[in-house]
């Protein structure tokens, strides 16, 4: 991760338009839409069929990649609804079965829509290409028998230039050490908090380790579970880092340009820049050649 | 009082609450506590609805027979997208 810098608009530098993140407001639940270079990956779909409605207002008409972190009905709630509104070309996930009657229902639809499907722990290649950036798979080191199956979530490093975020869906305290111990987990610039927040998905290692600028919290307003927790957002709210949260601040929109540069925005500021950073490029201003 | 049987299955665990699918896309959020101590995540409830004109009455109980069709099902169902689409990369 590179230090932050004063910024130049991470839209203006770039000849290829932003790569952009969307942590979508879909209540108690995830959902986080990436576009770039034509591409689009929907990872997780919240727990109803409103996610259909959001996805149409952002202007998406086909999913390339539909990507299950794990089986949890507030991740793959809308994701049969998804499957019938939309096109989708590949669906990935953890591989590991759930009983429930929305897991067999996607299954179903993957299957008889003739969806390919990929399984995160089989790929003999886990580098997928979007543009001039990458989405590196990373299936749960977790294995065995009475697996909580938060800790089987599939994680996602989003890169382009200098720019990383880590997207790792419910994972807690078990994948999360798991992870630091098999090394594969980079330091990042924005960081999804593991589990809507909750105090088992943030330990002080795994922090030191991503030293992410950026928190996005993915959590529903008035949920149930008094998530996020008061202290997790002590945690990740330490050196001033900025903590985004999609019940308070609606979508998270993540914006970032060719050379790294990045700018956080959010559905209920607009335009305003809530954080930003990237290489030192980014205090740079844009040459002739890197102008659009 | 007339009785009606459902089948639930809990798809997680909350803290102190427990999700539960009582439907597809029908979730109900209960306190741990109302169901059977060895209860896990996956597992199918036979639930005995009786209700009557003053009073609703749950008998909430882990149907072993069904929760394990269900996996065979799932493993199933997974299984064949497995091998029909083994390995390989992800290019859009």
């Amino acid at each position: 991760m590179a230090p932050s810098c004063a910024r130049t608009p991470a839209n203006a530098t770039n000849r290829q338009p932003a790569l952009e993140l969307r942590f979508l407001d879909v209540g108690q639940g995830d959902a986080i839409l990436i576009r770039h270079a034509g591409k689009t990956v929907l990872v997780d779909a919240g727990e109803t069929d409103g996610i259909v409605t959001i996805l149409r207002a952002l202007g998406v008409d086909t999913i390339d990649l539909a990507v299950a972190s794990h089986n949890h009905d507030d991740h793959i709630g809308g994701l049969d609804t998804v499957l019938q509104a939309f096109p989708v070309r590949i669906y990935l996930d953890n591989g590991h079965p759930a009983n429930t009657r929305i897991q067999r229902r996607v299954l179903e639809l993957v299957r008889d829509r003739g969806v390919p499907y990929r399984d995160a722990g089989a790929l003999t290649d886990s580098v997928i290409v979007l543009g001039d950036a990458t989405l590196r798979v990373i299936p749960s080191p977790v294995t065995g028998t009475r697996v909580n199956p938060n800790d089987e979530s599939v994680a996602l490093v989003v890169e382009r230039a200098g720019f990383r975020a880590l997207l790792t869906g419910d994972s807690e305290r078990r994948e999360l050490g798991a992870l630091l111990r098999e090394a594969r987990i980079p330091d990042v610039d924005v960081l999804k908090a593991p589990h809507h927040g909750s105090r088992t998905g943030v330990i002080p290692s795994w922090l030191a380790r991503t030293r992410p600028e950026v928190v996005a919290i993915s959590v529903g307003a008035g949920n149930t579970y008094g998530l996020p927790d008061e202290d997790a957002l002590a945690a990740y709210g330490e050196g001033g880092r900025a903590v985004l949260r999609t019940d308070l601040d609606g979508d998270i929109v993540v914006t970032v340009d060719g050379r790294g540069c990045y700018e956080v925005r959010s559905g209920r500021t607009g335009e305003e820049v809530r954080a930003h950073g990237g290489p030192a490029a980014c205090a740079v201003p844009p040459t002739q050649e890197s102008r659009p | 009082m007339t009785d009606r049987q459902e089948v639930w299955i809990v798809d997680r665990f909350e803290g102190e609450y427990a999700v539960v699918e009582r439907a597809l896309h029908e979730t109900l959020h209960l306190p741990r506590a109302l169901l059977p101590v060895g209860v896990r995540e996956g597992d199918a409830l036979r639930v005995i609805v009786s209700a009557g004109d003053e009073e609703v009455r749950l008998a909430i109980a882990r149907d072993a027979l069904e929760t394990s069709r269900r996996a065979t099902e799932a493993r199933r169902i997974l299984g064949d997208l497995k091998q029909q689409y083994p390995g390989g990369k992800v290019e859009l």
